[in-house]
């Protein structure tokens, strides 16, 4: 069963090479144009089965076995339900010294890899037709990046984490600066240059890492056994050495996940790609740094975490909530709102990641698999109506396209009320999970986050309306467009697929949080200790208007009796 | 340490800072030669201090073997000197920067131009001929003019 | 008899997915009303069953379903919990919703969304009928936001209509403000439980209504300002959604949807719900006493606001919409009542009462109005029409009915259930603590009883009597409505004019819904004093008379009579309180949104910009180091060399 794991890679990277020696080829035949749906249908079909497979076997609650005297956040050990570690995987730096990789997946890992999966599966179909040029190539370049960011989710070692990190950034160059808007070059060169600069601190934390934690065979570059030795080291930890590796982790993850102020090749980099591209880039690559807290800089430097992370990282998300929804309120393009969009729900993320309690960190995973799902669909419907309305601009929709494109409209407006996080669907639980878990922390920030509700809806309602319903103020485009009919057939397929899991995880999310969970680094055993008191109080008497407490309020608590009735 | 010796080696010394000093100051090709020939004098003087000072022949033997070896670099390097000057027509060292940063100008001394003609040079009679019988007259180009008796 | 409750919302969960199934494949859409209808029927007859097959009161029935969500300190089972007032709510939102549904048949006839509609009812009630079920918090909070949803796709269901859409984007979002503030309090809740009930593991992370008002007590101990604050956002949550000042804009700007669902959605049960919430929490708001004071004070202020902004109104349906912002704010007014502990129960029961006769009557005269609307071609603008009463006359009877119900003319029922908040309010005027807040709020009741008498009569005398007038748009015959619409009014009038009577007489409603668990049973049931019923009576002729004149005097037409310009046009404008709302939220927002993108374009983006120039400045400085001069070189070479020895030196 282990060897399905190096398969997940080597399918798309295989797959995406020969694609481009197709195209390079130019060969005419229909052949690689269904040999990407089919490549990407494979890769699609072995994740299924990993997640099948995963499920399957259970998921070992990870557990600490020492230093739980101290309070607080503590990581768990990574533990892998499936795992790729043949000896012949690993690389000597000298004669001595020998580094083991290794590939695996727990929940968490099986679920971010089925969410590529299906984003590259959903990517590959709507380029059929939104790709007027070279599609072999597009798709064979979409296939490599799936290689690239596989080998992150699976990834069990530091080195081949720092692969696939960098890896899959060189197909995104080249995807972004092939096929979009005028500027695309420049975008794509600032993107990659961007992300690269956070790239040498976080190398350095990691080499930090490896010799925070060294075992009696040596270093280690396997997350099982840097976990291993960072709980059996807990009592002897100190924060100054972990600080400086959480700070340069947090810097390099942090260009990643667009957290404030980092986050300004975003909207830009969102807008000027093709909108198929900026799906890969907003469900997935947006991720990878998330991934990166959860499974290394969390669980492997717990003081520096329990100390910053809340406070700093935490307050960044909740501003993010806020930043990016006022932003996208003043935006017309349709891509810059998403874009805004994608980094308000980033900061919904941090925001239950970074309050390192069990509801919070859970509701982060699962969101980073909801938000992938959500957003995917919306760049892909606006990109369908871009090519329809033949311009990006919100108001020059006309009397809107709900009459016109009726699919296409019901879809887009389910996916709209999923990401404004409206129950029954699947944005609501993590949201809630994430607010849930910052209560317990800093309540001053869940009322922060908690504005992002009424944002989020203000945002994509309007949104919504202009481009479906009649406006008053509305400019007639010319439109040049070709494309004059709905949605095809393939394409209300794949975002059906898309829309039955949000309302199943919406409905129905035990049993994905149940499979998630077990990637989540926390030690359960912190989780039945009793919340500390917060400054709650502290809040509400400073808040309370001095007349109200004066009146007989101490007077109605002694009046009621309680009755046991059932 | 023998007085003697130390101020031979202050002396070879000196004599190498005013070469490496020279060296590096200046623009003019040959003078940077020139220079760079005092330094290969002075650390033949520090040899042959130090094989006074040790009292073997090795110092000497050296010293012996740098002023070979100088005199031939001093032979193929100003023959090198010649062909570059030959080239630009003048001796600045930094006429040769082409390797420069290309945002940079390059810092040539132009040469001055001669505002005097070159004089005329006396024209000797040639030999076996008597000047109050043959008088050589030069003409405005410079070509001998020889009138015949 | 208790798993019949999953019953209700799993047939309207199948007549949902019929719904959608028809759309989707657009077969059958002239059918579209059936599963609808059956679904309803069959969920009003088990409603009915439950409510007569149970003892009410202390009687909780809970019923699991399943785990929606359970990790570490959150555990989100939905279960239904059923007990008087629940049953209550429960057989008004269906049974009214099947009279609607069947009135909706006829009227949304040839419409070409009819599918798309009755789906969407279908939705509407699963999500209501869920809410009022539901034993946990978190859970009724999904609910109540789904009802939301649905409310914005029926208001929008005619979304060619630039008004519509905007109307049903409105809606949503005001009452996603309030939502915001409720989702706030639900979480401070669920914080402080765990906080006080720590050592109870078992329940920590459950928001379970009976965890929940176990709690409280400790919690009224140990943190009295994080209750008091779960209060207030509690009541801010109730606010949004049942319209009361300030959060009411929304509701008059819904009537641009269908009339049927003017009449279920926006009278009847969505805007109950925040009433219902602040009876599922009366036992917490018990302990917050400042809460209720400020409930009562927004509702008193919302009644006669209201009141006020319907006087001028030219639309029959804006009139309405106020009205029934107005009798909200009496609910609300009604748990005002409650700041004095031993009247909570009490005040619930005269909400309770007043909320289903206000959904009978309510609901009789928004479809009469729908009745109005179709006959005249879609026309409900009063100054367009008059004289109907021999055009339609079947609908004059039943509005007739219906608004004397509204104005409380005995022995209809908004007499019964409005003696019997404003009754409630007589009780404690002698109290040295409340009495002089409790003597303003009765005579705001009153003063609110006294314009509701004369809006309704002048709405009632400018469509029904004087010269008949019918608008272009009318065609050449407007007609009756047909049967299939008129049964269900019929059965609502008969409601509306025996149901006050029925329940006051015998007591039935305080009986079952007492003793409220959580709750002190009160000892004695007061009845409104006969000088309140006189008082009201004569308000109610009063205002009749005052509508009489001020239309008669000056012809229907101009309606402005005798009553200063500035303020008519003031109380017509709506007081302006749509654009305070506008300039001190939405365009504040908007111009903090526009800024925010300008600062992350420009100024951010100008940072890191210059932050990249950085290297290369850096190469430009070294590179003047690269002269391509010999002797330059040669001294770097010297000065590297004088450094090595020196470090070889000092190396020893």
């Amino acid at each position: 069963m282990s060897g399905m794991i190096p398969m997940l890679i080597l399918v798309p990277l295989i797959g995406g090479t020969w694609l481009l020696v197709a195209a390079r080829q130019n060969v005419h035949s229909a052949l690689p144009r269904q040999a990407a749906i089919v490549l990407a249908a494979l890769s699609l079909l072995l994740s299924l089965m990993l997640v099948v497979v995963v499920a399957a076997q259970g998921n070992s609650v990870p557990s600490v076995t020492q230093g739980l005297e101290k309070p607080g956040f503590t990581g768990a050990v990574v533990s892998p339900t499936i795992k790729f570690q043949p000896t012949w995987l690993s690389f000597q730096p000298d004669s001595g010294l020998r580094l083991q990789l290794a590939l695996g997946a727990d929940g968490l890992g099986a679920a971010m890899v089925l969410l590529t999966a299906l984003v590259t599966f959903a990517v590959i179909v709507f380029a059929l037709s939104s790709i007027e040029q070279h599609f072999v190539s597009y798709a064979g370049w979409i296939l490599l990046s799936q290689a690239g960011l596989q080998t992150v989710f699976l990834s069990m070692d530091l080195v081949l984490f720092y692969i696939g990190f960098e890896l899959a950034l060189l197909p995104l160059l080249v995807l972004i600066s092939g096929w979009g808007d005028d500027d695309r070059r420049q975008v794509a060169q600032r993107f990659v240059l961007y992300t690269l600069s956070g790239s040498i601190p976080m190398v350095l934390a990691l080499i930090g890492i490896v010799y925070l934690y060294p075992t009696a065979h040596g270093p280690t570059v396997l997350l099982e056994e840097l976990s291993q030795r960072a709980s059996e080291m807990r009592a002897t930890a100190t924060l100054a050495g972990e600080t400086w590796i959480f700070a340069l982790l947090a810097i390099g993850l942090g260009i990643k996940v667009a957290l404030l102020p980092l986050h300004t090749w975003l909207p830009t980099t969102y807008r000027s790609a093709h909108p198929t591209t900026t799906c890969l880039l907003a469900a997935v690559v947006l991720k990878l740094g998330f991934f990166g807290f959860l499974r290394i800089a969390l669980p492997l430097t717990p003081l520096a975490s329990e100390a910053y992370a809340s406070s700093i990282l935490g307050t960044l998300g909740a501003i993010a909530i806020v930043y990016g929804a006022l932003a996208a309120l003043a935006q017309t393009d349709i891509r810059l709102i998403l874009a805004y969009s994608s980094l308000s729900h980033a900061g919904f993320i941090s925001l239950g990641m970074f309050s390192l309690s069990e509801e919070g960190l859970t509701g982060a995973a699962l969101q980073m698999f909801n938000h992938g799902i959500t957003t995917a669909a919306m760049f892909l419907l606006a990109g369908c109506i871009i090519t329809r309305l033949g311009s990006a601009d919100i108001k020059s929709s006309g009397n809107g396209i709900a009459d016109n494109y009726p699919r296409l409209a019901v879809l887009f407006l389910f996916f709209t009320f999923a990401g404004a996080g409206l129950p029954g669907l699947n944005n609501f639980v993590g949201e809630l999970m994430a607010l849930s878990g910052m209560m317990t922390r800093h309540p001053i920030l869940t009322v922060v986050g908690t504005s992002g509700i009424i944002l989020g809806a203000w945002y994509a309602l309007l949104m919504a309306r202009n481009l479906l319903f009649a406006t008053e103020t509305q400019t007639k485009v010319a439109r040049k467009v070709s494309v004059s009919s709905d949605l095809a057939t393939r394409e209300t397929a794949t975002l059906t697929v898309f829309a039955t899991l949000c309302l199943a995880i919406g409905c129905f999310p035990q049993p994905a949080i149940d499979f998630i969970k077990a990637g989540v680094p926390i030690s359960r055993s912190t989780s039945s200790v009793a919340r500390t008191d917060t400054s709650i109080n502290v809040v509400g008497r400073a808040l309370l208007p001095v007349n109200f407490a004066a009146t007989g309020k101490s007077a109605r608590s002694t009046n009621s009796t309680q009755q046991d009735l059932r | 340490m023998n007085p003697a010796t130390f101020q031979t080696l202050m002396l070879a010394a000196t004599l190498f800072a005013i070469g490496i000093v020279g060296f590096l100051s200046r623009k003019n090709m040959i003078l940077m030669f020139l220079s760079v020939e005092l330094m290969l004098a002075a650390v033949a003087m520090n040899f042959i201090a130090f094989g006074a000072h040790y009292q073997n022949y090795q110092g000497q033997l050296f010293a012996v073997l740098i002023l070979t070896i100088a005199s031939c670099e001093a032979a193929i390097g100003l023959a090198l000197v010649v062909s570059l000057f030959k080239r630009k027509a003048t001796l600045d060292i930094a006429a040769w920067s082409d390797l420069r940063e290309t945002d940079r100008e390059a810092n040539v001394e132009v040469p001055v131009e001669q505002n005097e003609p070159i004089e005329s040079y006396p024209v000797l009679t040639p030999a076996g001929t008597d000047p109050l019988v043959n008088p050589v007259r030069v003409s405005k180009d410079g070509a001998l003019d020889t009138l015949k008796a | 008899m208790l798993n019949l409750v999953w019953l209700i919302p799993l047939v309207l969960m199948l007549a949902l997915l019929a719904g959608v199934l028809i759309c989707l494949f657009r077969k059958g859409a002239e059918l579209a009303h059936v599963p609808t209808i059956v679904g309803l029927s069959i969920s009003s007859a088990v409603s009915l069953i439950l409510l007569f097959t149970s003892q009410g009161g202390v009687h909780v029935a809970i019923t699991e379903g399943y785990t929606w969500l359970s990790l570490g300190g959150m555990h989100v089972p939905i279960t239904a919990r059923l007990d008087g007032i629940g049953l209550i709510q429960l057989n008004v939102v269906t049974c009214i919703s099947l009279l609607v549904a069947v009135y909706a048949r006829g009227y949304m006839l040839g419409d070409p969304g009819y599918a798309r509609f009755f789906a969407i009812i279908s939705a509407f009630v699963f999500a209501m009928v869920m809410l009022v079920l539901v034993g946990n918090l978190f859970v009724l909070y999904a609910f109540w936001e789904g009802v939301g949803l649905c409310s914005y796709l029926l208001i929008g269901h005619w979304y060619r209509r630039p008004s519509a859409a905007k109307a049903a984007m409105k809606a949503f979002l005001v009452n996603r403000l309030a939502d915001c503030a409720f989702l706030v309090g639900i979480l401070l809740l669920w914080h402080g439980i765990g906080l006080v009930g720590a050592e109870n593991l078992a329940t920590v992370g459950r928001l379970d209504f009976d965890v929940i008002f176990d709690a409280v007590p400790a919690l009224a101990q140990r943190q009295p300002d994080l209750l008091w604050w779960v209060g207030l956002l509690l009541l801010i949550g109730a606010i949004g959604k049942s319209a009361q000042f300030p959060f009411h804009v929304w509701l008059p700007d819904a009537m641009e949807g269908p009339t049927p669902v003017s009449a279920l959605i926006h009278a009847t049960t969505m805007v109950t719900a925040g009433v219902y919430l602040l009876a599922r929490m009366s036992p917490l708001l018990l302990l917050t006493p400042d809460v209720l004071l400020i409930a009562g004070w927004l509702g008193a202020i919302t009644a006669v606001l209201g009141g006020l902004i319907a006087l001028f109104q030219d639309d029959l349906k804006r009139v309405l919409a106020y009205s029934t912002v107005s009798q909200l704010g009496l609910l609300f007014l009604a748990f005002g009542a409650g700041v004095n502990g031993e009247l909570l129960p009490l005040a619930v029961v005269a909400a309770m009462f007043h909320l289903i006769t206000h959904a009978f009557f309510k609901a009789l005269l928004f479809l009469t109005a729908g009745n109005v609307m179709h006959a005249m071609g879609d026309c409900i603008d009063m100054r367009k029409f008059g004289g109907l009463r021999k055009v339609l006359p079947s609908t004059h009877i039943l509005f007739l009915i219906g608004a004397l119900a509204l104005v409380g003319a005995p022995p209809l029922a908004g007499f019964w259930s409005k003696e019997g908040i404003l009754g409630l309010l007589t009780l404690e005027i002698g109290n040295p603590q409340y009495g002089s807040v409790f003597a303003i709020w009765l005579f705001m009741g009153l003063l609110s009883t006294l314009l509701t008498a004369i809006y309704t009569f002048r709405a009632y005398l400018r469509t029904f009597w004087g010269d008949v007038k019918l608008p272009a748009q009318a065609g050449a015959h407007p007609h009756e409505a047909t049967a299939m619409m008129l049964a269900p009014l019929y059965i609502l009038a008969v409601g509306s004019a025996l149901i006050g009577l029925v329940i006051a007489s015998t007591g039935a409603l305080a009986e079952f819904v007492l003793p409220i668990p959580f709750l002190t049973d009160p000892h004695a049931h007061p009845h409104a004093g006969w000088w309140l019923v006189i008082a009201s009576v004569g308000l109610v002729m009063a205002g009749a008379t005052i509508a009489y004149y001020s239309i008669s005097t000056s012809g229907v037409a101009a309606k402005r009579s005798g009553v200063p310009a500035r303020f008519a046009e003031l109380t017509s404008n709506r007081f302006y309180l749509d654009e305070v709302f506008y300039f001190c939220l939405v365009a504040p927002t908007q111009h903090l949104s526009k800024m925010v993108g300008i600062f992350d374009s420009q100024f951010i983006d100008r940072v890191i910009r210059r932050g990249a120039t950085i290297p290369s400045a850096i190469g430009g400085r070294l590179r003047t180091y690269q002269t391509g001069v010999l002797p330059n070189y040669a001294l770097t070479m010297a000065l590297g060399i004088v450094a090595l020895v020196a470090l070889a030196f000092l190396r020893g």
